[in-house]
Parts: C-alpha cells; sequence; structure tokens
C-alpha cells in the first residue's frame, strides 16, 4: 500500500468522522465548530485531488466565512432563545440523520455511477481544454465560469444578491449586533488588522489577476476580501448602520451588472465574448463581481442593511 | 542529505505538533492548553516550514512559507490572546 492511498484513506475518513459529528452534534455550537473543520478538511482534499479552484473556494468560503455566518447566526439565536445554547436537539439530530443519509446515498450514486463511465471523447471537459488555448486563458474553470457557461455565472451572482435581499428581509431591522471584542484598544488586535487587512487586499488582487491563468478568480478574491470586511466588523473598525450608502448598493449590484453585460453584450455582436471583447473585459467584470461578492458576504455577517466607519 | 535534513525537520515539526495536540487534550484548563497549543504547534510549523524550504531550495518557495509562518504566528497569538483574555473575564 503505498503512502498516497494512505493520506487519501487518512482524509477520507477525516471527512466522513467531521461530517458524522456535524450531523449527531448534540449541541448546535459543536456542530457548527465541527462544519468549520468539515470544511478546511474538504478543501485539503480538493487539494490533493488537483482542483485548486475549488480547494481555495472551500477554504474560503466553505470554512471561513460560511462558518462566520453561522457563528454570527448562532449568537443571535441564543440572544433570542437562550435555551437553544444548551439544548439536545434530538429531535432535529433524528431529521438531520435522514437528511445526511439519503444525500450521502445520493452522493454515492453519483459517485460510483460517474466511476462506471468511460470517458468520452466529446464530453464538456474534453472540449474544453481543446478549446482553451484559442482563448489565451490558461484557467480552465475560469474559461468555464466567464467564456462557456457565462450564463451560469451570471445566474449565480443574481442568486447571491436575492440570497443577500432574502436575509435583509428576514432579519429583524432594529436588532444592531454588538461587536463580539468588548475592548477594540487592545494593541494586539489594533496591530493584527493593521498586518491583515491591507495583505488580504493585496491576496484578493492576485487572486483576481492570477485567476486567468492559474488557479483564483472573483469567487475566491471576493471572499478573501468578506473576510477581511469580517474582521473590520469584530474589531469595532466597520460599525453595522441602519441604511446604506450609495456606494454600498452600487457596490451590491455591481456584480450581476459586470457579468450581466459580459454575457449579454457579445450576443448583439453574434461573438463569442473573448474573441469580441478581449481578456481585459473578463477581467473588469471580475474584479466588479469580486466588489459585489465581498460587500454581500461582509453586509451578511453584519446582519445590517448598511456599515460605518467605526473609527471616527 | 537535503532529504536527511528534510525528514529531520519534518519529524522534529510534527513531534512538536504531536506534542501541543496532547497538551491541548490533557491538560486541565483553559490557560494550560493555550500554552501548550500555540507555542508546540508555532514551532511545529515553523520546523516543517523550514523542511519544505529546504526540499524545495528556491528562494521564493522560501520568502512564501515564511510569510505564511508569520502570519500563522501572528493568528494564533491574538487569537490566544483574546481566547485567554475571554477566559480570565468568566473567571473571574
Amino acid at each position: 500500500m503505498n503512502v498516497g492511498l494512505l493520506i487519501d484513506l487518512l482524509l477520507g475518513l477525516i471527512l466522513v468522522g467531521l461530517a458524522v459529528q456535524v450531523v449527531l452534534g448534540r449541541q448546535l455550537f459543536r456542530s457548527i465548530v465541527f462544519y468549520v473543520a468539515f470544511g478546511l478538511a474538504m478543501a485539503l482534499v480538493w487539494a490533493r485531488l488537483g482542483a485548486v479552484d475549488l480547494a481555495l473556494a472551500d477554504a474560503a468560503l466553505g470554512a471561513g466565512l460560511t462558518g462566520a455566518l453561522m457563528l454570527a447566526a448562532f449568537r443571535r439565536l441564543i440572544k433570542l432563545d437562550p435555551a437553544q445554547a444548551v439544548t439536545s436537539g434530538s429531535a432535529h439530530t433524528a431529521l438531520a440523520l435522514l437528511i445526511a443519509v439519503l444525500a450521502a446515498g445520493m452522493v454515492a450514486t453519483i459517485g460510483l455511477t460517474a466511476m462506471a463511465l468511460e470517458s468520452q471523447p466529446g464530453a464538456a471537459g474534453v472540449a474544453v481544454f481543446e478549446a482553451l488555448p484559442a482563448t489565451g486563458l490558461g484557467n480552465p474553470v475560469t474559461g468555464v465560469l466567464l467564456a462557456w457557461r457565462g450564463f451560469d455565472t451570471l445566474v449565480e451572482m443574481v442568486v447571491l444578491l436575492t440570497a443577500f435581499l432574502g436575509a435583509r428581509v428576514v432579519a429583524d431591522e432594529g436588532w444592531a449586533p454588538r461587536s463580539t471584542v468588548a475592548s477594540f484598544d487592545l494593541p494586539l488586535l489594533r496591530t493584527l488588522v493593521a498586518a491583515i487587512v491591507p495583505l488580504a487586499s493585496l491576496i484578493a488582487l492576485y487572486l483576481l489577476w492570477i485567476g486567468s491563468d492559474q488557479p483564483g478568480g472573483a469567487f475566491q478574491a471576493g471572499s478573501v476580501l468578506a473576510a477581511a470586511g469580517v474582521l473590520l466588523l469584530l474589531t469595532g473598525q466597520l460599525l453595522p448602520a441602519p441604511t446604506s450608502s450609495a456606494w454600498l448598493r452600487l457596490g451590491l449590484v455591481l456584480g450581476v451588472a459586470g457579468i450581466g453585460l459580459l454575457v449579454l453584450l457579445p450576443m448583439l455582436s453574434g461573438r463569442p465574448p473573448l474573441a469580441w471583447l478581449g481578456r481585459g473585459a473578463l477581467l473588469l467584470a471580475e474584479s466588479m463581481m469580486m466588489v459585489s461578492i465581498g460587500c454581500t458576504l461582509t453586509l451578511m455577517f453584519a446582519g445590517a442593511p448598511g456599515l460605518k466607519d467605526g473609527t471616527r | 542529505m537535503v532529504d536527511l535534513i528534510a525528514l529531520l525537520l519534518l519529524l522534529s515539526g510534527c513531534f512538536f505538533i504531536f506534542a501541543g495536540t496532547v497538551g491541548m487534550l490533557r491538560l486541565p484548563d483553559v490557560f494550560c492548553r493555550l500554552h501548550a497549543m500555540t507555542k508546540a504547534d508555532n514551532l511545529g510549523l515553523l520546523l516543517i516550514c523550514m523542511a519544505l524550504a529546504v526540499m524545495d531550495g528556491r528562494l521564493r518557495t522560501t520568502l512564501l512559507l515564511l510569510l505564511i509562518w508569520l502570519l500563522a504566528l501572528l493568528a494564533s497569538t491574538v487569537s490566544a490572546h483574546l481566547i485567554a483574555r475571554h477566559a480570565r473575564g468568566q473567571s473571574q
């Protein structure tokens, strides 16, 4: 038995073990923590499978931001109903177990079916790699997301915007979350923010820029930006505000506008977007999406319609 | 020779991370656990980063690994500090 197979088996066991802990967790908080760990393990698995784009997205979105959102929701939940913090939730667990078993069965069926299939010469994945050199892009994932399946990406951005609007409707508007850190004047915290926020912005821009040729892109870059936003919110540099500024609203819809133009404009000329608009247009659309993703996720974490500067 | 150095660094890194994990599982209270976890893990991560840098041998990789270690150091320092403050606030 070689070492690679051992690592794969170990990762698989860790993944299933963590998933069982998430589903059967007696306390909600434990389940959330295990879910974050599950996201990180999942990122390792994607990296091991060579899907670095997915690994980045899963580490930033699946583990980082989803975890932060769930913790924020948990904090809100125990504020509304303190009994939830210690509740055993066995009724929920029974339902979760049923859903988990069904989902696992579905994944196993799909996986076994996919493994039984032979690679077809005309399959979409093969076609992508054949057509990729003509686009000038080096990253097939970016090619699929923006050049060939742009409509899917447009719908994804609309889903993100709709999810935010839905969360706004559900959220109690009068409820303003307090920052978790009681005192913002800790020297260490200021150092952390001063070091991490510029670095996160740099990493986001790098991921955006490199996304055409290597793993990266608007979704990964946007989630890194949102992580910086969450840090600013947690340390009180940004505060939730009852109203949103015009700039913020612009930021929220920028992504839909960017990818929408990229997808719809070429229909006027009848030529594929890359042949007509070039790589600059892709980068512009991706930048707009990055800003939107960052704004949306930060606002979701804030649980408020807008943001204001907390330093003044 | 290079492989031997890398192997030694990797093994010692794994030892420190293992020790930190044992400390987190076995020690009695939050403060002891934080102490074991952050100290041992930072050293373990440094040793593993050094092993990877030795194996790769390029300056760019070495600097990137150093940056990763510094970021992990910063994150673990601040989070350990915040957890310790919170724990002290709860115990008083």
